[in-house]
Parts: C-alpha cells; sequence; structure tokens
C-alpha cells in the first residue's frame, strides 16, 4: 500500500511533469475525489502552487483553498478561459471529474489534460464503463499516467455517494477569472 | 516500477480480503458492496416487490378482533401454598388455559357453534388467540374474523366453549370413579343376593339353624343341640301322655263292659213287648217240657207247641239283639261310658300321632347333626355375606362423597366469563399485511441474492495484472 504522498512522487519522478492532472474514474463510486483531494494534498506538501477544480459537483469545503467546482452545464470555452487565467497562477492544476463518460466536458478536459489519472475500487466487478473509459481515452489520445486503487469500502462508498448527492444539488455560479 | 505497482496492487488486494474486523463484517462488507454494485438490478426486483406487497394489502379485506376476557375462579394451585388444602385440587393449572383454548375438541365445538362445522382447525388456530400471565387469572381470548360481528360471536361463542369444556374436565374425573363405584357396588349387590340365597337355601335345608342371628354362645351348632334337648323333652312329655291316655282308654273299656250287661238288663225290664214274649216263651216251653216229660209224644198239638217255641225263642232272641244293639244307646249310663271309651281312645290317637311327629324329627335333627358341616357351612355363608355388607356400605358411601364431589367441581373452580367481547377492532396485522410483509422480504432477499449473484458472475479487479491490461496503463499504488 502506498499514500497519495508517494503516488505523487512517483508522478514527480517521471521525465515531464504535467502540468494539469485530471483524475478521474468510470463510475461514481471509485473515488476519484478523494485521490484528487489527495494528490491535491500531496502537491501542495511537495511544494507546488496546487490548484483543484472539480467538475463533477463534489467539493469539499476542507480542500484546498485553491480549489473550485464548476457545474455540469459548464462550457469548454469557459473550462478552456479558467484553465488558461489558472495556468498562468498554478504549477500544477488537478481537475476531478467522478464520472468522465457522463460528464460534459469529459472528453474535452481529457484531451487537454497532461496526464490522466483514473481510480479503480478494488475487487469491484469490470464493468462496461470501465471498458468504455480505457476505449475513449484511447480514442482521445489521453496521457494516461496510470491507475489508483482505491479500497473496497462499502461505507466509503455509501458515504461518498451521499456526499455527492448534497453536493450536486449545490449551484455554484461559473468561476470568473481570478 | 511496474513490479513495484503490481506489488502495491497485491497488497491493497490482499488488505481488501484480510479480514479487518472479523469474518461476519467482512461478508457484509461484501454483501453491501455487491448490492451497491449492482443496486439498479436489486432497486428493480425491490420495486417490484413493493408493488406486489401494495397489491396485496390493498386487495385485501380487512380482520376484526374481539376480545372476551375469561377469570379462573379459584386459583389456589399454581403456587404453592400452605392455607390451601391437598385436596383443592384443580384439573387445568392457568398457565395451560391458553392451550385448553386451542384444543381440537373445544375447537371443533366451537366451529359447530359458529355453524361451520367444515372449518379446517388449522385455520380456527389462526384466527384464536388466547395468552395468560402466569401471575394473573384473567386470560383474554382474542378472535379475529372478517367483519366485527362476526368476530365479537365468534369471541363469545369460543369463552362459552372454554367454560363448558372446562366444566366437563373438571366433573370428567369424578364421572371415571363413580362409573367404578357404582360397578363394584353392582358386584357387592350380587355377592350379597348370592349370600341370601344361600342363606335361604340353608334355612330351609336346616330349619333349626338360626340363619339369621349368630350361634348362641359362639358355638358352631348350639341351636341344634338346643332344639335336639328340647326335642327329647317333649318326645318324654308326650311318651308319659300316651300312656295315661292308654291307661284312660282301658278304664273307659272296662267301664264300657260293665256298664253293657245292666244298660241290657234295664233295656230288658222296661220292654214290654220283650217281657211279654219272653212270659209267653216261658210258659209255652214249660208247656213243651212238661208234655214231653209225660211222654205224650202222641199228643196232637206237641209239633205245634214246639214249633210255637221255636218261634218265641226267635222272637225273644231278636229282641235281646235289639235291645244289648242300637237300643242301647238310648241308656244314658252305658252312653256316657261308651262316650269316655271314645274320647279316651282320640286322645290316645292324637297324642300318639305327635309322639310319632316328635320321634320323625328327633331322627331328622339326629341325621342333620351327624353332617357337622351344615352349621359350618352356614356359618361360613353368614360371615361371608357379613362382610360383603361392610364392604358395600362402605362402596355406597365412597360413591356419595364422590358424586358430591363432582357436583362440587362442577360448580366451583372452574372458569367463568368476566367480560364478554362487546365489540371489535380492526386488527393492525391483517393476513394481507402479513402477504404484504412477506412479499417484501422475499423481494428483498431476492435483490440481495440477484445482486450478489450478479456481481461475482463478472469479471473483477482482483489483481494489478486485470486492472493494467484492462486499461493499457501501469498501476501507480493502491490507497489503503
Amino acid at each position: 500500500m502506498k499514500s497519495l504522498a508517494t503516488i505523487w512522487s512517483i508522478i514527480e519522478a517521471s521525465r515531464s511533469m504535467p502540468a494539469m492532472i485530471l483524475v478521474t474514474s468510470a463510475t461514481p463510486d471509485d473515488d476519484a475525489i478523494g485521490v484528487a483531494q489527495g494528490l491535491v494534498n500531496a502537491s501542495k506538501n511537495a511544494g507546488h502552487c496546487t490548484g483543484f477544480l472539480a467538475l463533477g459537483g463534489a467539493f469539499d469545503a476542507h480542500a484546498p483553498a485553491a480549489s473550485l467546482a464548476l457545474p455540469d452545464e459548464s462550457s469548454c470555452a469557459g473550462f478552456d478561459e479558467l484553465l488558461h487565467t489558472w495556468r498562468a497562477t498554478y504549477d500544477v492544476i488537478i481537475v476531478e471529474i467522478p464520472q468522465l463518460l457522463t460528464h460534459n466536458l469529459g472528453a474535452h478536459v481529457a484531451r487537454t489534460a497532461d496526464g490522466v489519472i483514473v481510480a479503480v475500487r478494488t475487487n469491484r466487478s469490470v464493468q462496461l464503463a470501465d471498458r468504455e473509459l480505457s476505449a475513449l481515452l484511447k480514442q482521445l489520445g489521453a496521457a494516461l499516467l496510470g491507475v489508483v486503487a482505491t479500497p473496497p469500502v462499502v461505507i466509503g462508498i455509501v458515504g461518498d455517494a451521499l456526499t455527492r448527492s448534497l453536493r450536486a444539488r449545490r449551484s455554484f455560479p461559473v468561476p470568473a477569472a481570478s | 516500477m511496474a513490479k513495484e505497482n503490481r506489488t502495491a496492487l497485491a497488497n491493497a488486494a490482499a488488505h481488501s480480503i484480510r479480514p479487518v474486523a472479523s469474518a461476519r463484517t467482512q461478508s457484509v462488507i461484501g454483501l453491501a458492496t455487491a448490492v451497491w454494485y449492482q443496486r439498479r438490478v436489486a432497486g428493480l426486483i425491490l420495486a417490484c416487490g413493493i408493488v406486489a406487497a401494495l397489491f396485496a394489502v390493498l386487495t385485501t379485506h380487512p380482520k376484526y378482533t374481539a376480545t372476551a376476557t375469561m377469570l379462573m375462579v379459584a386459583e389456589p394451585m399454581d403456587a404453592p401454598n400452605p392455607k390451601i388444602p391437598e385436596s383443592a385440587t384443580k384439573p387445568v393449572l392457568s398457565a395451560d388455559l391458553p392451550s385448553l383454548v386451542t384444543t381440537a375438541t373445544v375447537l371443533k365445538r366451537f366451529a359447530r357453534d359458529l355453524g361451520a362445522p367444515t372449518t379446517t382447525l388449522d385455520v380456527l388456530r389462526s384466527r384464536v388467540h388466547a395468552k395468560i400471565n402466569l401471575d394473573s387469572s384473567v386470560m383474554p381470548i382474542q378472535y379475529t374474523a372478517a367483519s366485527a360481528k362476526e368476530a365479537v360471536r365468534g369471541a363469545n361463542l369460543l369463552s362459552d366453549e372454554v367454560t363448558r369444556f372446562y366444566r366437563e374436565i373438571a366433573v370428567k374425573r369424578f364421572d371415571s370413579l363413580i362409573k367404578d363405584l357404582t360397578a363394584q357396588l353392582a358386584t357387592r349387590r350380587a355377592e350379597l343376593a348370592q349370600r341370601d340365597g344361600e342363606l335361604a337355601s340353608a334355612a330351609k335345608l336346616y330349619p333349626y339353624i338360626d340363619v339369621r342371628n349368630s350361634d348362641s354362645g359362639g358355638e358352631i351348632g348350639g341351636s341344634v343341640y338346643q332344639r335336639l334337648i328340647a326335642l327329647h323333652t317333649e318326645r318324654d312329655e308326650l311318651q308319659a301322655v300316651v300312656r295315661a291316655d292308654q291307661a284312660t282308654l282301658l278304664s273307659s273299656s272296662a267301664l264300657v263292659l260293665n256298664a253293657r250287661p245292666l244298660a241290657i238288663r234295664d233295656f230288658i225290664q222296661s220292654d214290654t213287648v220283650y217281657q211279654h214274649l219272653h212270659d209267653q216263651y216261658t210258659q209255652d216251653i214249660v208247656n213243651l217240657q212238661h208234655l214231653e216229660s209225660f211222654g205224650s209224644d202222641q199228643y196232637p198239638g206237641l209239633a205245634e207247641l214246639r214249633d210255637t217255641v221255636a218261634r218265641e225263642a226267635k222272637a225273644v232272641a231278636a229282641e235281646q239283639r235289639k235291645a244289648s244293639g242300637s237300643e242301647l244307646a238310648s241308656n244314658p249310663a252305658y252312653s256316657a261310658a261308651l262316650d269316655s271309651q271314645v274320647r279316651a281312645g282320640a286322645q290316645l290317637a292324637g297324642d300318639q300321632a305327635k309322639s310319632a311327629t316328635v320321634n320323625a324329627e328327633l331322627e331328622k335333627l339326629n341325621e342333620q347333626i351327624g353332617n357337622g358341616n351344615a352349621a359350618t357351612n352356614t356359618s361360613r355363608i353368614r360371615r361371608d355375606r357379613d362382610s360383603a355388607q361392610a364392604a358395600y356400605e362402605v362402596l355406597a358411601a365412597r360413591l356419595s362423597q364422590t358424586i358430591a364431589d363432582r357436583a362440587e367441581a362442577g360448580s366451583t373452580g372452574s372458569v367463568v366469563v368476566l367480560d364478554p367481547a362487546q365489540s371489535a377492532q380492526k386488527a393492525p396485522f391483517t393476513s394481507g399485511t402479513l402477504l404484504g410483509i412477506s412479499i417484501l422480504a422475499f423481494a428483498l432477499w431476492v435483490a440481495i441474492t440477484g445482486a450478489v449473484v450478479i456481481e461475482n458472475g463478472q469479471e473483477r479487479f482482483r489483481d494489478a495484472e486485470s486492472i493494467e491490461s484492462l486499461y493499457g496503463a501501469p498501476l501507480l499504488g493502491a490507497l489503503a
């Protein structure tokens, strides 16, 4: 078992340090948000100025200060504009999309990202969404950095699902360039 | 790096498999995980179950429950109480009263009272609910039916039937005893009748034995000897009387013999015809002797005289016979002597007959005394009869007591209806509700089972190879 700090070190040790990393998953239960927030913390601990952009509506209030959640209705142009602004501000930008296949900006973000990390629950069944996500990433030519296995804690699954459900009901304004 | 990642994932997989809390917790977690991943299937199945359950609940008619309260009177024997005598037993304990309500006998009678004798006992048992608290003597009986009126009627009929059956049980114990005692009394009566018959036969066979009372002085056959002595005395007295009668008869006969010539003489002397005939005869015979003495055979009237004398002799003889015959009865002295002789003869004959009777009885008694078992047998029969009589009296007293106890058991210590059912309440759990709950439970079970089956039937992310082969990327790590 590794901590996300170790995983972040592995990512840093790669040939080119990605400036924008997409953390996503095939199903909303694979805890992509947890992986993303952990990576944000690890990046900050490593001394990087890190921005966190949650596109799935799931936003943790305890996440790093430079965090923003975009609703699903966000447009590619708005995202690109925001990304452009953030690239000038942060060394590392971590974008989280809990279910890439169903998100409007999923394909666009995956194509734009410098690296993609997929979160997968250990010991769960392989579903059609996993195959579709794999095929989509290959089709888009996304830079898949690797897969992070999350623990199969059902309580965590249910808890995450409930949290996401609550967060989805919140409405966030489309962030303006800061 | 790939090797490291594979090791990491293997560790993660091992962590996922290794029991964290316990095997049961792990299995529950795995079950919930499978249901969560297959929640759509499980939800669909569960939704179908909910619809079916709602349909069952809504299409089932409501049930009504009525309650009748019963009280067990005279509750002494549930707990040992020194103040209560041991004889104060109850046929049924309070704890067993609910079981009594649902017995086949009570339910059959209850079905008959309801007018539905074809209703099965299981159906009736499902409608009846009776429960009693051990600290209480009050037992509510609930009856559930399709209508409130039927529920009230059923509860009251059932409580009445329980009361009736309880009393039957209470008196049934005594019925068996009464039947047995009655049979024993009949046997004793037959035995007494037999002994009485034997005693009657003995009385006929041994008339000098007192068959009713005990032997005098306790000596077997004592009364026989007393009778024998009395008969001997009576015989001796009769023999003396007979001898006296014989002497009287002899003297009477002598008196008659002596009185007869005198009576004849008195009769002849008082009979003028006889005197005339006798004088004429005497004169004629003198004349005839005179003629014959003078040899005057050639006298012509001699033959006629001889004939006359012969006729006169016959007439005198006839008169004499007449005087010595019936005519003597007219003589008072002779008649008195003759009467005395006749009475003495009759007295002698009577006393001789008595003596003969006594002698015959003596012979018979001597013969019976010769058979020594007569008195012994009679005494044995009498003792058997007395013993049977005593046993009969004991049994009769016991039967009377048992009949009294039966009446007491039937009236006291019974179960009574304390409060008959007046109204019925709508049952919260009807058969439709239970069916709905059952359907829901079944649907839940099918949903969970189906989710687990589907989940387990699919390919899983069990190791690093399965993940890397699917995504075509290395496993960066496995989180704890």
